[in-house]
């Protein structure tokens, strides 16, 4: 098995939606993570803070900025067989219907013996 | 995630939830925060959005989000007003402490101030519906069908009003909530009208009218057992929704003459009449809810349309008209009543009394009866030209269409 980190990039407004749709949100996700859990593919998953900084060399800037598609909101991480595995898991995910972009990129594991 | 049970949100619980963090949280730090208090709850809920997505929901949903929307609240007040008196009085609170009846007594009180508060009506329905049900503005835009600036428009100046009347405004106390009811009830009933009217397959939303206005109820109810005219509300609210599987065909309505009544739920109307058994005619005076819910009942109890007892329908008709001598819309519907057994004639010209008093709201109804009555004495073209009049006055989408096929049957 190998490991993959799925990132959740997506612009964090939330003003248009509705305690209703908001519900509806985080009941899908619940239900995408459970089957995850279910089949085994699920190793961990977490929100991030959206404040934070990103450092340049001789710069620090506040950032990242959540107002862009840019701002990773957060990110899972998968076990699966391969690339293939992982990327069709990924297109059930709810986040993807309101807009967000996904990037998989498989965790390379040099600690393993 | 994966070593805990998940327990899957019931329907609406946001929705629930909202109504009560706003009515706690105003309870606790007056309502003149009122506009604070709903942007820390909107806050809560949009990190409860991020979080509960990767984690799951916390064992005690409420808990936590009354906790969060507190935490957001202190800080805004703290920004607002360096140390202020109402800070010293609070202290931040543990999420398992907040017991659920707390949170019913303060949606009730809520309830009451905004019943009571000096606006039209349509206004108190709106602001109802968005600080106690928790509908954002397009579902009360959808709801109420007006545009959803109109609706931030009217939620914004409500946030002024209210901090305004909150200064003098002296909590209900519980003992004197008899003296509340008539104002309750009065927004309750708007609601379920609200949804009634034009509640559709397509617009859930309708429906959820109707479903909130009976959760409220349901609520004052733990405060007001033996409340006669509640039992009443809720028993009409009981009959009426029962029938909301027979009433919508693909694309429109279908008259209660045509309703498939096997259709009809049987548990709601069961539950209607346990509602309607709980008043004690004995010690209480026939009123408005009553009268319409004993209508509902005739209607729910009979077996076709045709073996419908018209004539006590038309006597609970006219005693709603003694109690309210001015409503058109009951005059109307007993003139309905009443072409199931009596001649055609004299009930048009009865009807063509009522023209002059008639406003836009009952344009409508009163052109589109006026027609079925001439329907009914077989006089095509009249019938015809007052169904096409009627149009005129509904932007009902199931209104047009129900009038439109009444046109093309005539036609054929």
């Amino acid at each position: 098995m190998k490991e993959f980190l799925l990132l959740i990039r997506e612009s964090s407004t939330y003003g248009n939606l509705s305690v209703e749709d908001m519900q509806a949100d985080i009941q899908e996700h619940i239900n995408w993570v459970e089957e995850l859990v279910a089949n085994g593919h699920f190793l961990e998953g977490n929100p991030l803070e959206a404040n934070g900084v990103t450092l340049k060399k001789d710069m620090i800037s506040d950032g990242p900025y959540i107002e862009t598609k840019e701002c990773v909101s957060g990110y899972y991480k998968l076990s699966v067989k391969s690339l293939e595995e992982a990327t069709q898991l990924a297109k059930s995910c709810p986040d993807l219907k309101n807009g967000a972009t996904l990037e998989i990129r498989e965790i390379i594991i040099t600690d393993e013996q | 995630m994966s070593n805990k049970d998940i327990d899957k949100l019931t329907d609406h619980l946001f929705r629930e939830y909202h109504g009560k963090m706003i009515s706690f949280l105003s309870a606790k730090f007056g309502y003149q925060q009122i506009d604070n208090i709903v942007d820390a709850v909107q806050e809560a809920f949009e990190i409860a959005l991020s979080e509960w997505r990767y984690k799951g929901t916390p064992k005690n949903c409420f808990g936590w989000l009354i906790y969060v929307s507190q935490n957001k609240l202190i800080n805004k007040i703290n920004r607002d007003s360096v140390g202020s008196k109402i800070l010293n009085r609070i202290s931040y609170e543990e999420e398992e402490s907040i017991a659920s009846h707390e949170a019913e007594d303060s949606l009730l009180q809520l309830l009451i101030f905004f019943s009571k508060i000096n606006v039209s009506d349509r206004n108190k329905l709106i602001i109802s519906l968005f600080y106690l049900c928790g509908f954002g503005y397009s579902e009360i835009s959808r709801a109420i069908m007006l545009p959803v600036e109109t609706i931030k428009k009217i939620i914004l100046r409500s946030q002024v009003l209210i901090k305004k009347i909150a200064i003098q405004y002296e909590k209900c106390e519980f003992e004197s909530l008899h003296n509340e009811m008539p104002h309750l009830l009065h927004v309750l009933y708007l609601m379920f009208n609200e949804g009634f009217k034009s509640a559709q397959k397509r617009e859930s939303i309708k429906k959820d009218l109707c479903f909130e206005a009976i959760r409220l109820s349901v609520l004052v109810k733990k405060y007001q057992e033996d409340h006669c005219e509640l039992n009443a509300l809720l028993a009409l609210f009981f009959f009426h929704v029962s029938r909301f599987p027979a009433r919508i065909q693909e694309n429109g309505w279908i008259s209660i003459q045509f309703q498939n009544r096997t259709l009809w739920d049987k548990n709601l109307i069961s539950e209607g009449y346990a509602y309607l058994n709980k008043i004690d005619l004995s010690k209480n005076r026939l009123n408005k809810y009553h009268l319409e819910a004993l209508i509902a009942s005739v209607h729910c109890s009979s077996p076709n349309y045709e073996k419908t007892d018209w004539r006590l329908i038309s006597t609970l008709y006219s005693q709603l008209e003694f109690l309210e001598p001015n409503a058109i819309a009951v005059k109307i519907n007993r003139v309905i009543a009443e072409s199931n057994y009596l001649p055609i004639t004299p009930l048009i010209e009865k009807m063509f009394d009522l023209e002059p008093m008639l406003n836009d709201f009952l344009k409508f109804p009163f052109y589109s009866t006026l027609a079925f009555l001439y329907e009914k004495g077989e006089k095509k073209e009249m019938a015809c030209h007052y169904y096409w009049c009627s149009l005129s006055y509904t932007n009902n989408q199931f209104d047009n269409e129900y009038i439109n096929l009444k046109l093309s049957l005539l036609h054929s």
